[in-house]
């Protein structure tokens, strides 16, 4: 495996850590504060051509390899100090790539173009309010009638979908059946009778990342609105889940060598009994630790991400990269604010803020739990 | 070794549950006894795809293929001859 960055790769994470810095951190702390979704940056990203990384030319996409989505996205972690606006952007990209493997050249021509461009916000509807972990036990239920589908049930927790003009919603079109092979998955437009989005659920973190509930009542979709075959939604979920764990890892680790950064310039900075702080072991070996994390998490998702452009599976390496990354930006974060004392504990500094966010990275996109879990079967235990 | 033979074998000594006292017959529906789920999908692609060095994507990705033993094992096969050709 070459993890070498080429010239074209470095170009672009150079380009987009300066897009970053120079127009996305502004005002965070006030949208922090208020949950407020800023729509004008992400009009400014897909300026930038962020959503359209992974797609194909004739979609308007960039045609990159996944590597160099994964590169850009951490590099977008690393210097956007909004991690609800890059998740948002990531969710984007994931809805864009699951259509792009699974929909119809209909649906594929009819949408993609708008999801690559970011004027259509796309949103993924699995999670409800009595099936998280056990995301395939959901209850909205998708009946056949001649032509097409009646949708009834209601989502929770679903992201971006407060704001998103599009929706993939996961649904049983077989209630009877288990769940594996009784789930089908549909793209709905927002304006579709029967499809009433509930405004953004307060949070801990990821304030500015829009999550809320869609409740479907007698919702006719056609069927030609369906994503891939009837039935097949248990397999297009546990497909895109790999993506999507690769995607929102590289994400979480661009902002662990952020926090890296931060740690390692305020300990030289600070002094304490006449010595930058850094000159004792019990913060050195802290940022030290944090080192060794991001370098692993580099090499494992690096290597998941290739993967995915061999059109490999991913399934144990999604599961320990989500793992692993979710885990040590947790950690580095509350490590990170207990090296910046009393400025860390204070909302300026942002450091805060960054713990706030981290915790739900550990719940999101399977928990930590669920990954030990999923983890330990493939190894046949 | 014969594909069928050796999907069975790892269904029975992997997927299915310890628990599981009944006969799996290469014709039974793994989905609706429940042998297969998301989990256990996941666990048997990774195994296909290692024992026999094929990929398994896309359009291959049907509840259909995977209902019973002897589907998967056609499935397989189906993949090892175009490999060939």
């Amino acid at each position: 495996m070459d993890f070498d960055i080429n010239t074209d790769q470095q170009n672009l994470i150079k380009t987009i850590k300066s897009f970053a810095q120079k127009e996305l951190n502004n005002n965070i702390i006030d949208d922090d504060k208020s949950s407020r979704f800023p729509m004008e940056k992400w009009k400014k990203c897909h300026k930038m051509g962020l959503f359209s990384l992974p797609f194909p030319e004739k979609y308007g996409g960039l045609n990159q390899s996944f590597l160099t989505t994964c590169l850009c996205i951490q590099a977008l972690g690393f210097s956007c100090k909004d991690s609800g606006l890059v998740h948002s952007i990531v969710t984007q990209i994931i809805c864009g790539i699951q259509l792009n493997l699974f929909g119809s050249d209909l649906l594929k021509d009819k949408y993609l173009p708008g999801i690559c461009s970011g004027e259509t916000i796309c949103a993924q509807a699995i999670t409800e309010a009595d099936s998280g972990s056990d995301a395939l036990a959901m209850k909205t239920k998708a009946i056949k009638n001649t032509e097409n589908y009646i949708l009834n049930g209601t989502k929770m927790f679903i992201t971006n979908e407060p704001i998103a003009d599009l929706t993939i919603v996961f649904a049983r079109t077989n209630p009877e059946a288990k769940s594996f092979g009784a789930i089908s998955v549909f793209i709905l437009e927002k304006d579709t009778p029967g499809f009433e989005k509930c405004k953004a659920m307060e949070k801990m973190g990821l304030r500015t990342l829009q999550n809320g509930e869609l409740v479907l009542t007698e919702c006719e979709v056609k069927a030609s609105s369906r994503i891939g075959t009837e039935g097949q939604g248990a397999i297009i979920f546990s497909e895109s889940m790999e993506w999507e764990r690769i995607l929102l890892s590289a994400a979480n680790l661009g902002k662990m060598e952020h926090v890296l950064d931060l740690s390692i310039t305020y300990s030289k900075n600070r002094k304490q009994f006449d010595q930058s702080i850094c000159k004792y072991q019990a913060i050195s070996n802290k940022i030290s630790k944090m080192k060794v994390q991001c370098e692993l998490s580099k090499l494992m998702l690096y290597k998941a991400a290739e993967l995915k452009d061999h059109q490999k599976r991913a399934s144990m390496e999604s599961s320990m990269i989500k793992y692993a990354v979710s885990e040590y930006l947790k950690e580095s974060c509350a490590n990170s604010l207990q090296i910046h004392g009393a400025n860390g504990y204070m909302t300026e500094t942002e450091i805060e803020r960054y713990f706030r966010d981290s915790i739900a990275s550990t719940i999101y996109s399977g928990t930590s739990e669920m990954h030990l879990n999923i983890i330990g079967k493939l190894l046949g235990l | 070794m014969d594909i069928e033979l050796m999907i069975k074998d790892f269904v029975i000594n992997e997927l299915a549950n310890e628990s599981y006292e009944g006969e799996i017959d290469i014709h039974h529906s793994l989905i609706q006894k429940g042998i297969i789920d998301s989990m256990a999908i996941m666990v048997l692609i990774r195994y296909i795809e290692q024992e026999f060095s094929i990929t398994i994507s896309g359009t291959d990705l049907t509840p259909q293929n995977f209902e019973n033993i002897s589907t998967i094992a056609e499935l397989v096969s189906l993949k090892l001859n175009t490999h060939k050709v």
